[in-house]
């Protein structure tokens, strides 16, 4: 029993392993690419703060994709992860630059056909145009700190010596920050799907209790944190110089910027914040980090009025990675459960 | 990673470096100033403050690159910096060996030049002290940087101007007759100017990085 909740669990802790080796390099990319931390100190605080995210605050996320699908049986959750993780891994060998939660919610929809399950048109819209959101959210973010950084450093006149320093605290305070939406916001992408079949109990260690499913994601950030110190190096070598070339503080500005953007859309305190205001909350739904570092360097493109060193053949080939990915992954979700179902008679 | 106390430190560390500098240039001044006056010993005493004076500057400018590349600062600025403090370094060791020469080979200078050579020697000792300023304005983060680097521009072209006119008269004049030392006054003078022409070539390199840090 143990073992066969394991194997069914794999897949997902390939997704979650495949999501620690590409998008640690959007927190900690540009900083270790330029040699400005050490990978093994990135890793580090990249792996503590993603656990911690994805344990603390990575139930709102999962919630909504729950909603989008109930994937009751722990073989059907293992195929439609398998689905969204091989999704990822082809995109990543063509080089095409692919989100992990456009994978998952194309893999979940797949199911719901397969099913015969409606799928909630409402939940769709809200993740939809959460995809979209979040780039321009980060854009204007990285627009507005970035006016607002340069302008400050003006005044201010610091050392040349002391700001350096302060960009390498910052970019680690940061890099932890970012760390933490990450694995708040995109565990739902690695372990929403098994929640339903959870095959863990609640743990206590000490004076603290995870429940099951923190238990579960506890596992899923594992998997990520694996991700961060075997394959994420090469990653962050080369990120960070495709799209734009950027200085150390517009690296701050971008990773601060699409940090936040993950964080809102992941706070259930600020969820909850709106609500008692009587504003419109926030939805809590697993977005791209990879799409959120886009929108910030292109925001940190305009502010510099640097948008003629962009490099627009990288950006449409990253459109074509966000429209393609759900319905790669759809189809495939759909074809590998009618094979598990009807072949090997895995649910 | 170092701590705040410790680049403090360093800063205090780079300031003194072209502290060293400055200083080395007011002994070139008042060196050269000795020696058109023909008071040798007072010349020797001046060469051996600004040799000291270029030993503590190496000293200090191989403390503060290897504190910069074991511990700290972002490679970038960390190469403008070093590369900063190398080529600065050609400025004192520049002064110190036009001293030495002039020690050596005594060449015999007429005393109706002493103007042009007071002129010569005091636009350097000012090339060199708005290069200090300039290079103050960019660790400190301040925008002046190129205001003291036109400054350094200015007395580079006050020097070129006395150079020329040294020259002419070194081969127009009736003062020398003989070619050989004809020959080694211009080398002399030419030397002296470089001075000048080093601290310039360094203030291209600090415009630059100036403007690296501006955009």
């Amino acid at each position: 029993m143990v073992w066969e909740a394991w194997f069914f669990l794999s897949s997902g802790l390939f997704l979650g392993w495949s999501l620690g080796a590409n998008d640690a390099a959007n927190v900690f990319g540009t900083a270790v690419g330029a040699k400005m931390i050490r990978f093994q100190t990135a890793a580090l605080i990249c792996s503590v703060f993603l656990i911690l995210g994805a344990v603390i605050a990575g139930a709102g996320g999962a919630h909504t994709l729950g909603k989008l699908g109930s994937i009751t049986k722990m073989g059907a959750a293992f195929t439609v992860a398998f689905s969204a993780a091989f999704t990822v891994f082809m995109m990543t060998k063509l080089s095409l630059p692919v989100s992990t939660s456009q994978a998952i919610v194309g893999g979940i929809i797949g199911w719901n056909f397969f099913a015969k399950l409606p799928t909630d048109l409402g939940v769709v819209t809200k993740i939809v145009s959460t995809w979209v959101a979040c780039p321009l959210l980060s854009l204007m973010f990285s627009y507005v700190f970035y006016k607002i950084i340069t302008r400050m450093l003006h005044i201010m006149e610091i050392p040349l010596l002391r700001l350096d320093y302060y960009t390498r605290v910052a970019l680690i305070l940061i890099g932890a920050f970012g760390s933490y939406s990450l694995g708040a916001n995109n565990i739902g992408n690695v372990m929403g799907v098994f929640i339903e079949s959870n095959p863990f109990n609640s743990l206590s260690v000490s004076f603290i209790t995870f429940s099951s499913t923190q238990v579960l994601f506890l596992i899923g950030g594992i998997a990520i944190a694996v991700g961060v110190y075997t394959y994420s190096k090469r990653v962050m070598m080369t990120v960070g110089k495709s799209i734009l070339p950027l200085t150390p503080v517009g690296a701050l500005v971008v990773v601060f910027s699409s940090a936040l953007v993950l964080f809102m859309f992941s706070s259930r305190g600020l969820h909850n914040l709106m609500l008692a205001n009587g504003l419109p909350p926030i939805p809590l739904v697993p977005v791209s980090s990879s799409q959120a570092i886009v929108g910030g360097v292109i925001g940190v493109g305009i502010a510099k009025k640097a948008l003629r060193n962009m490099n627009w053949s990288v950006l449409i080939n990253i459109m074509i990675g966000w429209v393609l990915t759900p319905f790669i992954a759809a189809i495939l979700a759909f074809l590998l459960l009618f094979i598990m179902k009807n072949v090997f008679k895995a649910f | 990673m170092l701590l705040l106390s410790q680049i403090k430190s360093i800063e205090a560390e780079v300031d003194n470096y072209f502290q060293l500098i400055t200083e080395a240039a007011l002994h070139f001044q008042e060196g050269l100033a000795e020696y058109m006056s023909s008071r040798s010993e007072l010349f020797s005493a001046r060469l051996q403050k600004v040799s000291e004076l270029e030993g503590k500057a190496d000293d200090l400018r191989r403390s503060i690159r290897y504190k910069l590349y074991t511990d700290m600062l972002i490679p970038d600025a960390r190469g403008d910096v070093l590369g900063l403090l190398e080529t600065s370094d050609n400025i004192i060791d520049q002064m110190k060996e036009v001293m030495i020469d002039l020690d050596i080979e005594r060449p015999d200078f007429p005393v109706e030049w002493s103007d042009d050579f007071g002129k010569l020697a005091h636009s350097t000792q000012k090339a060199v002290e708005s290069f200090k300023m300039a290079v103050n304005s960019f660790f400190q983060g301040r925008p002046s940087t190129n205001d003291h680097i036109n400054k350094v521009y200015f007395y580079e072209e006050e020097v070129d101007q006395v150079e020329r006119r040294l020259k002419q008269e070194i081969y127009q004049g009736k003062l020398i007759k003989d070619l050989a030392r004809k020959n080694q006054l211009k080398i002399f003078v030419e030397r002296i100017a470089d001075v000048t022409d080093i601290t310039e070539d360094v203030c291209e390199r600090l415009s630059v990085y100036s403007i690296k840090r501006s955009v």
